[in-house]
């Protein structure tokens, strides 16, 4: 269990060169979302 | 099915099971039992997020929702990222300073202990009856389909289940869980190559996703505001961030995968792990059930997918004779399509609009045939189900895959139905132990002591479990009246916690009146109304909030 210093720290996880995932989660988020909109219009 | 089939099937059950209790044999205390020594790194804790979400429904159900209406239901999942990243900031840094077991242990240190004990008792009644229709809904399809007794199937799934819950307690569940999960991707990304394998030489998988999407397969977007449709982009992102959080943040069986966690980042990154992957996840699966759409334009598809309701039509001669019939109609249309669909493979301009409405006419007849033939059904049988949306996934795989890969998709399956009821098993044992055993019947017992008895409840949770989907079949609407149970508490549920997360104001005793106000308004509004019991959850959770608040406010005042 993390220790009580850390449990302060509340930035957000940090992965290889994601400084912010949770920044990189609604970016791939708006990213399908258009991709299937795109998709969808293609057809439509 | 082949004798490869049965080996890959049984071997690939048998060795994920072996090694999990291998892994994670002797745990010492509840602490290593039940949180797992928090030794869960981020991708084990994704992964075994995923795979309790991912029940045997999501396989046999999902591929069949697109063949049958398309790819919208995608939209259910675009809340769940944003849901990810809330309970990250807000909700789990409380659960780690806190150092809980469950979810409801953090109702006591925010309310009392009567509202701990409230929310725990909601969550064991609900999660309960829930997990037998984890074990039985799949059970009924595979017994079907492989024509074994009922029994059987789901005497598998239970005792394999049991044996290494009870054993490895959370520690075998995910370590099985990472594996199965693994399994599971693999499975279905190997049907969807051999879907494509198996349509005409000239089609490829361009040629397949442009029919797909010709023949309104492929809508993933509705950005209508439309209150009645289910699934738009609008009621996806609010409704499914409201179900995420629901889901994600109270439920223990996810909220254990993530604290198991070696630290609180390593249980972020597991959320966002499930948060980034679930939608492509839920896009393949989708997608491969509009692959066997355009599959079935080229191969004949049975009138009606499910074997067993037909072969009850066939022992009555006078509905056999119909049916046939209509059978002949069917088949003879298809022709007719497949040279349809075959010219709209290489058309262009114009012709793709004539094309693409010869063929919707083709496919309205078809409906209608297929609707003669529900008819058929029902009049053999007032009890037979009509909906075959959850039989075109594996008759496909069944009548179309080679051997071992049948074996492959039939462990995929399998493998569903046990990660998704393990972590519920697991959950309800710690619920039992934790917030009602240890704290209001036996404080004083060994690390021994309340290690065994953590094993026997999962043991008593997997046998009420195995119990409930052996005879879940003779009770009429048992599924319904399971929804509708799980409908009744999970607003309350619901309410206590975002209550307890996001309004200081409101204290131990407001809260718990509130909640027991609000369950009653909603058995008030289940006996004595007809209202959808989806409006359950929001009526629940709007309530406990609303007169939470008015409490406290004249306990204040008082």
């Amino acid at each position: 269990m993390e220790n009580d210093k850390d449990l302060e720290n509340n930035n957000p996880p940090v992965l290889g060169k994601w400084k912010n995932f949770y920044w990189l989660l609604i970016i791939v988020l708006i990213t399908l979302i258009s991709i299937f909109y795109a998709i969808t219009r293609y057809f439509a | 099915m082949s004798a490869l089939d049965w080996i890959v099937l049984f071997g690939t059950l048998i060795m994920i099971v072996s090694y999990g209790v291998y892994k994670t044999r002797g745990s010492k205390n509840i602490e290593s039992y039940l949180k797992g020594d928090n030794s869960m790194k981020w991708w084990t804790i994704g992964l075994s997020i995923m795979a309790t979400q991912a029940s045997a429904i999501t396989f046999l159900s999902t591929p069949g929702q697109a063949y049958e209406s398309g790819m919208g239901f995608i939209q259910f999942y675009f809340g769940l990222p944003l849901a990810m990243i809330i309970l990250s900031i807000w909700v789990l840094p409380i659960y780690y300073k806190l150092k809980v077991y469950t979810a409801y242990e953090y109702l006591e240190s925010r309310f009392d202990l009567k509202t701990r004990i409230l929310g725990a008792f909601l969550f064991l009644i609900q999660r309960g009856l829930a997990a037998g229709i984890t074990i039985y809904a799949p059970a009924i399809i595979l017994s079907s389909i492989l024509g074994w007794p009922l029994v059987y199937t789901t005497v598998i799934i239970g005792s394999l289940v049991i044996i290494y819950t009870v054993s490895g307690g959370t520690k075998a569940v995910s370590q099985t869980q990472k594996h199965q999960m693994i399994i599971m991707m693999g499975g279905m990304i190997v049907a969807g190559l051999f879907v494509v394998k198996l349509l005409p030489e000239d089609i490829g998988i361009v040629e397949a996703t442009k029919l797909a999407g010709y023949l309104g397969k492929l809508e993933l977007i509705n950005t209508e505001v439309d209150l009645e449709n289910r699934y738009t982009l609008w009621t996806g992102l609010l409704g499914g961030l409201f179900v995420a959080l629901s889901y994600f943040g109270t439920d223990q069986s996810q909220v254990a995968r993530y604290l198991s966690g070696k630290s609180l980042t390593e249980s972020r990154l597991g959320l966002m792990f499930n948060g980034l992957l679930k939608i492509p996840m839920q896009f393949i699966i989708l997608f491969i059930g509009a692959l066997v759409f355009v599959f079935y334009q080229f191969n004949q598809a049975p009138v009606f997918f499910n074997e067993a309701a037909k072969d009850e039509v066939y022992l009555n001669e006078e509905q056999k004779e119909k049916y046939q019939a209509v059978e002949q109609q069917y088949s003879d249309l298809f022709e007719e399509k497949r040279k349809q669909v075959h010219l709209l493979s290489t058309a262009e301009g114009e012709e793709v609009e004539r094309l693409k409405q010869k063929i919707s006419g083709i496919h309205d007849q078809e409906e209608q045939l297929r609707d003669e033939v529900k008819g058929i059904i029902k009049a053999t049988n007032e009890d037979l189900e009509t909906t075959d949306t959850d039989y075109v996934f594996i008759t496909f795989v069944m009548e179309n895959l080679p051997k071992g890969i049948v074996g492959l998709l039939l462990a995929v399956i399998f493998s569903a139905a046990m990660s998704s009821t393990a972590s519920e098993l697991n959950a309800l044992a710690s619920t039992s132990i934790i917030d009602i055993y240890k704290r209001n019947i036996y404080q004083n017992g060994s690390e021994k002591h309340y290690l065994i008895a953590s094993k026997l409840f999962t043991l008593f949770w997997g046998l009420v479990a195995v119990f409930f989907a052996t005879f879940a079949g003779l009770l009429d609407n048992l599924i319904q009246a399971v929804n509708i149970l799980g409908s009744i508490f999970y607003g309350t549920i619901l309410g206590i916690f975002l209550s307890g997360f996001f309004i200081k104001y409101i204290k131990g005793n407001a809260v718990f009146i509130g909640a027991v106000i609000a369950q009653i308004v909603v058995l008030y509004f289940y006996f004595f109304s007809d209202m959808a019991y989806l409006w359950f959850n929001l009526i629940g959770c709007g309530i406990v909030i609303l007169s939470g608040l008015l409490f406290q406010y004249v306990k204040n005042k008082g």
